[in-house]
Protein backbone atom coordinates (compact mmCIF):
# COMPACT_ATOMS: atom_id res chain seq x y z
CA UNK A 1 0.00 0.00 0.00
CA UNK A 2 0.86 3.47 -1.04
CA UNK A 3 1.64 6.40 1.34
CA UNK A 4 -0.85 9.45 0.56
CA UNK A 5 0.05 11.36 2.98
CA UNK A 6 0.79 14.52 0.55
CA UNK A 7 -2.74 13.91 -0.56
CA UNK A 8 -4.96 13.54 2.47
CA UNK A 9 -2.87 16.71 3.98
CA UNK A 10 -3.51 18.55 1.12
CA UNK A 11 -7.15 17.81 1.22
CA UNK A 12 -7.95 17.83 4.63
CA UNK A 13 -6.31 21.09 4.99
CA UNK A 14 -7.76 22.85 2.08
CA UNK A 15 -11.65 21.41 3.10
CA UNK A 16 -11.31 21.46 7.06
CA UNK A 17 -12.99 23.72 9.29
CA UNK A 18 -11.05 25.32 12.58
CA UNK A 19 -11.25 23.34 15.86
CA UNK A 20 -10.19 24.78 18.38
CA UNK A 21 -8.72 22.44 21.13
CA UNK A 22 -8.42 23.11 25.20
CA UNK A 23 -6.49 20.64 26.89
CA UNK A 24 -6.52 20.35 30.49
CA UNK A 25 -3.54 21.90 31.00
CA UNK A 26 -4.60 25.09 30.11
CA UNK A 27 -3.25 24.87 26.58
CA UNK A 28 -5.03 25.97 23.77
CA UNK A 29 -4.43 25.56 19.92
CA UNK A 30 -6.65 25.29 16.30
CA UNK A 31 -6.52 22.60 13.96
CA UNK A 32 -8.36 21.95 10.50
CA UNK A 33 -10.45 19.17 10.49
CA UNK A 34 -13.29 17.62 8.54
CA UNK A 35 -16.24 16.76 11.28
CA UNK A 36 -19.09 15.09 10.85
CA UNK A 37 -22.29 13.18 12.74
CA UNK A 38 -20.97 10.18 13.73
CA UNK A 39 -24.37 8.72 12.94
CA UNK A 40 -25.86 9.81 9.92
CA UNK A 41 -26.53 6.79 8.66
CA UNK A 42 -29.30 5.94 11.27
CA UNK A 43 -31.53 9.34 12.38
CA UNK A 44 -33.39 7.43 14.92
CA UNK A 45 -30.09 7.31 16.56
CA UNK A 46 -30.77 11.30 17.53
CA UNK A 47 -34.04 10.05 19.26
CA UNK A 48 -33.93 11.84 22.53
CA UNK A 49 -34.51 9.94 25.80
CA UNK A 50 -35.90 10.79 28.86
CA UNK A 51 -34.59 10.02 31.69
CA UNK A 52 -35.35 10.99 35.83
CA UNK A 53 -32.66 13.82 35.59
CA UNK A 54 -33.44 15.10 31.84
CA UNK A 55 -33.08 14.13 28.62
CA UNK A 56 -30.25 12.42 26.65
CA UNK A 57 -29.14 11.70 22.60
CA UNK A 58 -26.20 9.75 21.26
CA UNK A 59 -24.60 12.91 19.19
CA UNK A 60 -21.62 11.47 18.30
CA UNK A 61 -19.23 12.96 15.44
CA UNK A 62 -16.25 12.01 14.12
CA UNK A 63 -13.23 14.29 12.94
CA UNK A 64 -10.01 13.80 10.71
CA UNK A 65 -7.36 15.81 10.65
CA UNK A 66 -4.16 15.83 8.75
CA UNK A 67 -0.94 14.60 10.19
CA UNK A 68 0.10 17.94 10.81
CA UNK A 69 -1.66 17.94 14.15
CA UNK A 70 -1.02 15.17 16.34
CA UNK A 71 -3.64 14.88 18.37
CA UNK A 72 -3.01 11.54 18.98
CA UNK A 73 -2.14 12.48 22.91
CA UNK A 74 -5.78 13.77 23.79
CA UNK A 75 -8.15 12.11 25.79
CA UNK A 76 -11.61 12.78 27.72
CA UNK A 77 -10.56 15.29 29.96
CA UNK A 78 -9.58 17.50 26.54
CA UNK A 79 -12.04 19.77 24.83
CA UNK A 80 -13.30 20.07 21.44
CA UNK A 81 -14.94 23.73 19.98
CA UNK A 82 -16.39 24.28 17.04
CA UNK A 83 -19.63 25.75 15.43
CA UNK A 84 -19.98 27.34 19.38
CA UNK A 85 -20.62 23.87 20.66
CA UNK A 86 -18.28 21.92 22.78
CA UNK A 87 -16.83 18.23 22.46
CA UNK A 88 -15.41 15.76 24.47
CA UNK A 89 -12.86 13.56 22.83
CA UNK A 90 -13.84 10.09 23.97
CA UNK A 91 -11.01 8.04 21.59
CA UNK A 92 -8.62 8.97 19.28
CA UNK A 93 -6.72 6.99 16.17
CA UNK A 94 -3.77 6.98 14.11
CA UNK A 95 -3.87 6.01 10.67
CA UNK A 96 -0.69 4.81 9.50
CA UNK A 97 0.81 3.37 6.39
CA UNK A 98 4.11 1.48 7.22
CA UNK A 99 5.57 3.68 9.32
CA UNK A 100 4.63 6.70 8.02
CA UNK A 101 1.34 8.36 9.68
CA UNK A 102 -1.33 9.03 6.96
CA UNK A 103 -4.18 11.23 9.18
CA UNK A 104 -5.37 11.38 12.84
CA UNK A 105 -9.00 10.67 13.59
CA UNK A 106 -10.56 11.17 16.56
CA UNK A 107 -14.49 10.24 18.15
CA UNK A 108 -16.21 13.31 19.81
CA UNK A 109 -19.27 13.56 22.32
CA UNK A 110 -21.18 16.96 22.15
CA UNK A 111 -21.19 18.45 25.57
CA UNK A 112 -24.29 19.73 27.36
CA UNK A 113 -23.54 22.44 29.58
CA UNK A 114 -24.89 21.98 33.67
CA UNK A 115 -26.49 25.44 32.88
CA UNK A 116 -28.51 24.36 30.18
CA UNK A 117 -30.21 21.95 32.31
CA UNK A 118 -32.60 21.37 35.43
CA UNK A 119 -34.54 24.04 34.62
CA UNK A 120 -38.01 23.14 36.18
CA UNK B 1 -52.80 17.80 52.19
CA UNK B 2 -52.54 17.17 48.40
CA UNK B 3 -49.91 15.35 46.79
CA UNK B 4 -48.04 17.83 45.01
CA UNK B 5 -47.39 19.49 48.60
CA UNK B 6 -45.93 16.48 49.83
CA UNK B 7 -43.81 16.24 47.24
CA UNK B 8 -42.53 20.47 48.13
CA UNK B 9 -42.57 19.57 51.49
CA UNK B 10 -39.94 16.25 50.92
CA UNK B 11 -37.89 18.69 48.69
CA UNK B 12 -37.51 21.29 51.33
CA UNK B 13 -36.50 18.98 53.95
CA UNK B 14 -33.91 17.84 51.71
CA UNK B 15 -33.19 21.71 50.71
CA UNK B 16 -32.85 22.33 54.54
CA UNK B 17 -29.89 19.42 54.73
CA UNK B 18 -26.50 21.77 55.20
CA UNK B 19 -24.46 18.70 53.87
CA UNK B 20 -26.47 18.31 50.93
CA UNK B 21 -25.82 21.74 49.48
CA UNK B 22 -23.75 20.74 46.67
CA UNK B 23 -26.62 18.62 45.33
CA UNK B 24 -29.22 19.80 42.94
CA UNK B 25 -32.34 18.58 44.12
CA UNK B 26 -35.13 18.51 40.86
CA UNK B 27 -38.70 17.15 40.47
CA UNK B 28 -37.86 14.08 38.43
CA UNK B 29 -37.95 14.39 34.28
CA UNK B 30 -37.06 17.46 33.69
CA UNK B 31 -37.64 18.40 30.07
CA UNK B 32 -34.59 19.69 29.48
CA UNK B 33 -31.15 18.17 28.25
CA UNK B 34 -28.89 16.39 31.11
CA UNK B 35 -25.35 17.60 31.36
CA UNK B 36 -23.24 15.13 29.52
CA UNK B 37 -20.38 15.28 32.55
CA UNK B 38 -22.48 15.52 35.69
CA UNK B 39 -20.31 17.63 38.01
CA UNK B 40 -22.18 17.20 40.86
CA UNK B 41 -24.74 14.81 42.73
CA UNK B 42 -28.30 14.98 41.37
CA UNK B 43 -31.17 13.85 43.68
CA UNK B 44 -34.39 13.33 41.40
CA UNK B 45 -37.99 13.47 43.66
CA UNK B 46 -40.83 11.80 42.47
CA UNK B 47 -44.32 10.07 43.48
CA UNK B 48 -43.93 6.20 43.51
CA UNK B 49 -47.15 4.22 44.70
CA UNK B 50 -49.83 5.06 46.34
CA UNK B 51 -52.91 2.91 47.91
CA UNK B 52 -54.81 4.76 50.04
CA UNK B 53 -58.55 3.46 51.28
CA UNK B 54 -61.62 5.42 52.53
CA UNK B 55 -61.58 6.24 56.17
CA UNK B 56 -65.38 5.75 56.10
CA UNK B 57 -68.21 4.39 53.87
CA UNK B 58 -69.23 7.76 51.64
CA UNK B 59 -66.99 9.84 53.38
CA UNK B 60 -64.36 11.78 50.61
CA UNK B 61 -61.56 11.54 52.76
CA UNK B 62 -58.76 9.00 51.78
CA UNK B 63 -55.79 7.72 54.39
CA UNK B 64 -52.94 5.36 53.15
CA UNK B 65 -49.53 5.00 51.98
CA UNK B 66 -47.97 6.66 49.57
CA UNK B 67 -44.05 6.56 48.36
CA UNK B 68 -42.01 8.94 47.52
CA UNK B 69 -38.92 8.06 45.03
CA UNK B 70 -35.69 9.80 45.86
CA UNK B 71 -33.35 8.65 42.62
CA UNK B 72 -29.62 9.72 43.55
CA UNK B 73 -27.36 10.19 40.78
CA UNK B 74 -23.80 10.95 41.27
CA UNK B 75 -20.98 11.30 39.12
CA UNK B 76 -18.67 8.49 38.61
CA UNK B 77 -15.62 10.76 40.01
CA UNK B 78 -18.11 11.42 43.43
CA UNK B 79 -16.20 8.47 46.12
CA UNK B 80 -18.43 9.29 48.92
CA UNK B 81 -21.76 7.98 47.55
CA UNK B 82 -22.82 6.10 50.77
CA UNK B 83 -22.51 9.04 52.93
CA UNK B 84 -25.27 11.18 50.26
CA UNK B 85 -27.70 8.08 50.72
CA UNK B 86 -27.34 8.35 54.87
CA UNK B 87 -27.73 12.32 54.45
CA UNK B 88 -30.70 11.82 52.64
CA UNK B 89 -32.42 9.20 54.50
CA UNK B 90 -31.47 10.88 57.41
CA UNK B 91 -33.32 14.86 56.03
CA UNK B 92 -36.58 12.66 55.88
CA UNK B 93 -36.42 11.36 59.31
CA UNK B 94 -38.35 14.01 61.42
CA UNK B 95 -41.40 13.26 58.57
CA UNK B 96 -41.54 9.62 60.27
CA UNK B 97 -41.63 7.98 56.87
CA UNK B 98 -42.98 4.18 57.93
CA UNK B 99 -40.50 2.49 56.02
CA UNK B 100 -37.36 3.21 53.67
CA UNK B 101 -35.99 1.12 51.21
CA UNK B 102 -32.50 1.42 49.26
CA UNK B 103 -32.08 -0.25 46.24
CA UNK B 104 -28.70 -1.57 45.52
CA UNK B 105 -26.28 0.99 43.92
CA UNK B 106 -25.90 0.73 39.66
CA UNK B 107 -24.06 2.36 36.92
CA UNK B 108 -25.46 4.06 34.15
CA UNK B 109 -23.29 3.88 30.95
CA UNK B 110 -26.28 6.14 29.29
CA UNK B 111 -25.59 8.29 31.80
CA UNK B 112 -22.41 8.40 32.56
CA UNK B 113 -22.99 8.07 36.50
CA UNK B 114 -23.91 5.89 39.91
CA UNK B 115 -27.01 5.49 40.51
CA UNK B 116 -29.28 4.49 43.36
CA UNK B 117 -33.10 4.64 44.22
CA UNK B 118 -34.26 5.77 48.33
CA UNK B 119 -38.00 4.98 48.79
CA UNK B 120 -39.74 6.63 51.08
CA UNK B 121 -43.30 5.35 52.55
CA UNK B 122 -46.02 7.34 54.08
CA UNK B 123 -49.08 6.69 56.04
CA UNK B 124 -51.19 9.97 56.01
CA UNK B 125 -54.38 10.90 54.57
CA UNK B 126 -54.36 12.27 51.02
CA UNK B 127 -56.17 14.64 49.19
CA UNK B 128 -56.56 14.33 45.57
CA UNK B 129 -57.99 18.26 44.41
CA UNK B 130 -61.74 18.77 43.76
CA UNK B 131 -63.91 21.51 44.57
CA UNK B 132 -65.11 21.60 47.96
CA UNK B 133 -68.82 23.06 47.29
CA UNK B 134 -69.63 20.37 44.43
Amino acid sequence: MQSKKFEITKYLNALGQTVSIKNQNGGEGDILAIVQSFWNGGKSRYAKRLHKIGLTVDDYYSLICSADYNISSLNENDIAEFDNKKFRIVHTETVRVGNEIQYYSATLKRIWEEEDAFIN
Amino acid sequence: MLLSTKINSFVERLNACSELKDCKIIKAYPYSMKPTNLKSTVIAVSVGEIASENVEIGGEELYGKYKINAYIYSPYKINDFNSIISLVINSQLNAYPSAVSVSEISNSDDLECLFVNCSFTFFDSLDFGGDENE
